[in-house]
């Protein structure tokens, strides 16, 4: 139920933090969410999924592309060309 | 005392055995005919039973509250953040209550959130799009759970 709750708190403030130890990843969402949910009476087991997705901002879309970089190298590191 | 030869004459003349033949097969038919109609109305008898025990089993497990075995129940849709955080809200209530019900339109669906749950979630965020899946499972509650069993050898 914490998670819950901390997911329901994060759609409400428009961010969503998720750590573990291999990692961080920020979510915003914005806009129109995805929402899909499915519950499940299996004989055995009861499953509820609930799957959310959405368009990620055009700020966050760029800086995820990232901006190219070509770099040449220095003149004097270039190796001695054969005479 | 024989009778006598006019009499045979117009005895044997008479459609009486042709009738009485013709009944038979009348009589034969319609016994089909009933027996069939029994049949039908048994079989139309059983499949109203069936129904009615259908329904009246669906009537239960609403007022209940009894999950339906091997039942299933799907949204999807498109909602702001604090419809989303709303829902959310609605099924966190419902694990803390230990029951979680799921109505849409005809269709509804009750759970009982057993006290462990296995939740999974990830987060994921690739090409241009963001998005969370949240799974919740548990074991449901056999019928035979709670019962007291005594086993004398």
């Amino acid at each position: 139920m914490r998670y819950l709750n901390a997911l329901a708190e994060g759609f409400e403030k428009g961010t969503l933090q998720f750590r573990d130890q291999e990692g961080e990843i920020v979510l915003e969402p914005n806009g129109m969410i995805r929402f899909g949910i499915s519950a499940e009476q299996k004989s055995e087991r009861c499953d509820l999924t609930l799957k959310l997705s959405w368009k990620q901002s055009r700020a966050d879309a760029e800086q995820d592309s990232g901006p190219l970089t070509i770099t040449g190298l220095p003149r004097e590191t270039r190796k001695a060309e054969p005479e | 005392m024989s009778p006598s030869p006019e009499f045979e004459a117009v005895q044997s003349a008479s459609p009486r055995d042709e009738h009485e033949v013709d009944f038979d097969e009348l009589v034969e038919k319609a016994r089909k005919a009933e027996l069939k109609a029994l049949k039908k109305a048994e079989k139309e008898m059983q499949r109203a039973n069936a129904d009615t025990a259908e329904r009246e089993a669906r009537k239960v497990a609403e007022v209940e509250g009894a999950p339906k075995k091997g039942s299933k129940l799907q949204f999807e849709g498109e909602l702001d953040r604090s419809e989303v955080a709303a829902y959310l809200e609605a099924i966190v209530r419902g694990l803390r209550s230990g029951s979680l019900q799921f109505r849409r339109e005809e269709e509804s669906l009750a759970l009982t959130p057993a006290e462990r749950v296995d939740v999974s979630v990830k987060a994921s965020s690739r090409k241009g799009r963001e998005g969370v899946r949240f799974e919740l499972e548990w074991r449901a509650p056999s019928e035979s759970e709670g019962k007291l069993a005594i086993v004398v050898d």
